[in-house]
């Protein structure tokens, strides 16, 4: 129906202040109305895997750490599960356990953030403020368990690099999860309660379950529309089969459903971090790795966006032959396309923002004016004419 | 009143009471906002230092813009809203104050927008358009309701003169105590946050969406042109909705006594409505165009319909509490 090449022509970007990740997302609008969507990604490209293939097993894991600033602790362990996966490692039971409450702590931040942007991406900047402020305990508490507030470095092939001290640390972490509880819920309910709010989220992006099946997505956006999968479940790792996780699902699809099912889930790590504080047994924190085999590993992992998958590839020396990373918001962008057909222009930040990509820096978005039963389109030229001498080139043509 | 006192009063009043003061009612919602929301908020004198700041920039032109009237914008949005604050009476009736005051005011205080639109469609840019777009749409929507609510108190004064009204009030009380000046003043002041672009009416300006809206090319002076312009609009609005639903802003001088209790109530009646201004603000995020377009258009209009209507009706039966 939509022809490309004739051209485009309102391009919002290539910086736009409302997505820091380099995507073009190009709307073919009708008027207000958006009728196509195109996604093109690429822009952020860092031939992280590439260098993965020219370091040792061990530093790659330093490496995927950077593939993403908030959820870094996902990457190193997803990686790490895969590289025990090829080795056939087992796992200290305490290191299962530190893992576990670390990769909670983590959803928690990652969470609080997200509902802080996606309330800056509708204006709502008082609550965007709020909910990061809760957001600031559980990153001092990060720097107090792991060094750092974030990219922690707590990872290594066949176990976790530092212990925690539970005795000085078990009171802080049960008192932080308890202040955040509450206030969290609060903040939830007026999220829920205010009616702009619900106006501006609640029908809109509606992602049906067919499609959430069709798009392949994972993490909240598939549990937004009642697709329950969550890998902490169904393939549980570190310590989540004797910690146990309820996985939280809403039906409806749309954004509200989506920012529900991750409010729901902060709440239940905010649980888990406490069942894991109380159960975590005492013992080694590392097991030794003996030879490189020649082998291959999958590791799969949950991070606060989805599913991420590692492969490694092992060839008998210290340097890995082959690492693969697929992160959650590469299955999730497809699904954007239903989602954002038939909604707004000023609708779509909030939907894109509704996956919770993984943002790290600029995004383009390009709008195509189509007129209905033909493909006109303006050109930037005409465009720009349009916009100085307020002359309407759709009825010029 | 001569010459030399009027251009006296026009340069004090509306080149350097507006302006400055409308930068302190700027400074007062930076720092309720912040206050608001964990932040520490900025010392008093940052609005003056942001401007002395952007004059100080280079003011870049866009190759694709018309270079007039792109440059020309900004001070007509600046001089619209002092002008607008001359003929209003602040402290003393204006000197410059004439019959049918009210409609050239109305009109002067669109300028602003109007303003923005000129500047923003002769950026060329594709985001400006955009919001060129949205805040014609918001105009044709707020104006309707808001010339309703500014007739509730013409209609029961019978006169277009701002003197008339604020001596009506003196007289007679405040508006604001009136069933169809209080719906009116309820709707001025959704109007006020419209013509301020503030949440939840801030459409043409979204950022997350469009940037800056219109002002997304400007730079240097002539945006520091436009934020003071700004500023003076977040003074002259709760200028104009004072004098209108309450009381007014003059102060008599015939003793100390009431003279002082004038002016704080001056002082008490424009920051009222300024923080009033500053929790809508802060306390709703932004409504989708088309629901901001609704409520105007719909909830709006309604409310003002009656209002004028009531005000109607008080004006025949005689009750001036209706």
């Amino acid at each position: 129906m939509l022809r490309e090449g004739e051209a485009v022509v309102i391009p919002l970007g290539p910086y736009h202040p409302a997505f820091k990740e380099p995507e073009l997302f190009k709307l073919y609008v009708d008027g207000e109305e958006i009728v196509d969507v195109k996604i093109r990604l690429g822009y952020q490209h860092r031939g992280i895997e590439y260098l993965a293939q020219k370091m040792t097993v061990e530093q790659v894991v330093f490496l995927v750490e950077r593939i993403c600033g908030i959820c870094s602790t996902s990457h190193p362990t997803c990686y790490c599960q895969a590289v025990e996966d090829a080795m056939k490692i087992e796992v200290p039971d305490r290191a299962r356990y530190i893992r576990t409450l670390i990769g909670e702590l983590e959803r928690i931040h990652s969470h609080l953030l997200w509902a802080g942007v996606a309330l800056h991406l509708i204006g709502y900047d008082t609550l965007f403020m709020y909910f990061w402020r809760y957001r600031e305990p559980v990153c001092e508490l990060f720097e107090e368990l792991t060094g750092n507030r974030q990219h922690y470095a707590m990872l290594r092939p066949g176990g976790v690099r530092r212990d925690v001290d539970l005795k000085r640390m078990k009171p802080k972490i049960l008192k932080v999860m308890k202040e955040i509880k509450e206030p969290v819920l609060k903040l939830a309910d007026a999220v829920a309660g205010d009616k702009l709010v619900r106006a501006r989220m609640s029908g809109v992006g509606v992602l049906t379950r067919q499609d959430a099946i069709r798009y392949c997505t994972v993490g909240p956006t598939a549990r937004g529309s009642g697709l329950k999968i969550d890998v902490r479940a169904d393939e549980p790792y570190a310590a989540y089969k004797e910690l146990g996780v309820d996985v939280k699902m809403m039906t409806e699809g749309d954004v509200l459903a989506k920012t529900l099912v991750r409010v729901q889930e902060l709440v239940e790590s905010i649980e888990l971090v406490e069942r894991c504080v109380d159960a975590m047994p005492s013992g080694p924190i590392q097991a030794e790795i003996k030879e490189y085999p020649v082998a291959e590993g999958i590791g799969k992992y949950e991070a606060p966006r989805g599913e991420v998958i590692h492969y490694v590839k092992l060839n008998g020396t210290t340097v890995p032959e082959r690492v693969k990373v697929r992160a959650p918001t590469y299955a999730n962008l497809p699904s954007l396309v239903p989602q954002l057909i038939g909604y707004s222009i000023a609708d779509a930040p909030i939907i894109l923002g509704s996956i919770d990509p993984c943002f790290c820096c600029t995004e383009r978005v390009s709008i195509v004016d189509v007129r209905e039963g033909r493909t006109v389109v303006l050109t930037m030229d005409e465009f720009n004419e349009f916009g100085r001498k307020r002359k309407n080139p759709l009825k010029v043509r | 009143m001569d010459i030399g006192l009027g251009l006296l009063y026009v340069v004090l009043m509306g080149f350097v009471v507006a302006p400055n003061v409308g930068l302190f009612f700027t400074w007062v919602h930076r720092k309720l906002g912040a206050r608001m929301q964990w932040r520490v908020g900025p010392p008093i004198y940052q609005p003056w230092a942001d401007f002395i700041k952007l004059t100080a920039k280079e003011t870049l032109v866009p190759a694709t813009a018309h270079r007039i009237a792109f440059l020309l914008a900004p001070p007509i949005a600046l001089f619209s809203a002092v002008l607008a604050f001359l003929v209003m009476p602040f402290v003393i009736r204006s000197p410059l104050e004439f019959t049918g005051d009210v409609i050239v005011v109305l009109y002067l205080m669109v300028m602003p927008a109007i303003a923005a639109m000129i500047g923003g469609s002769a950026s060329g840019n594709p985001y400006a358009a955009v919001g060129v777009q949205r805040e014609m749409t918001l105009v044709f929507s707020y104006e309707l309701p808001f010339i309703m609510t500014i007739l509730v108190p013409v209609l029961k004064v019978g006169s277009l003169r701002f003197g008339d009204l604020v001596n009506y009030q003196m007289n007679n009380g405040p508006f604001l105590f009136s069933v169809s000046g209080t719906i009116a003043f309820a709707v001025s002041m959704m109007v006020m946050q419209a013509k301020l672009a503030f949440p939840p009416f801030d459409v043409p300006e979204a950022k997350t969406e469009i940037v800056a809206g219109p002002y997304t090319e400007y730079s240097g002076a002539s945006l520091a042109l436009f934020k003071l312009a700004h500023a003076t609009m977040l003074f002259v609005l709760p200028c104009f909705v004072a004098n209108m639903f309450l009381g007014g802003l003059v102060v008599r001088f015939d003793d100390p006594i009431t003279a002082t209790v004038d002016a704080i109530l001056i002082v008490v009646k424009l920051l009222a409505l300024v923080i009033v201004s500053a929790l809508i603000r802060f306390f709703y995020p932004r409504a989708r165009p088309d629901q901001v377009f609704g409520m105007f258009w719909r909830a709006a209009t309604a409310w003002a319909a009656i209002a004028l209507a009531l005000s109607v009706i008080s004006v025949i039966v005689g009750l001036p509490y209706l």
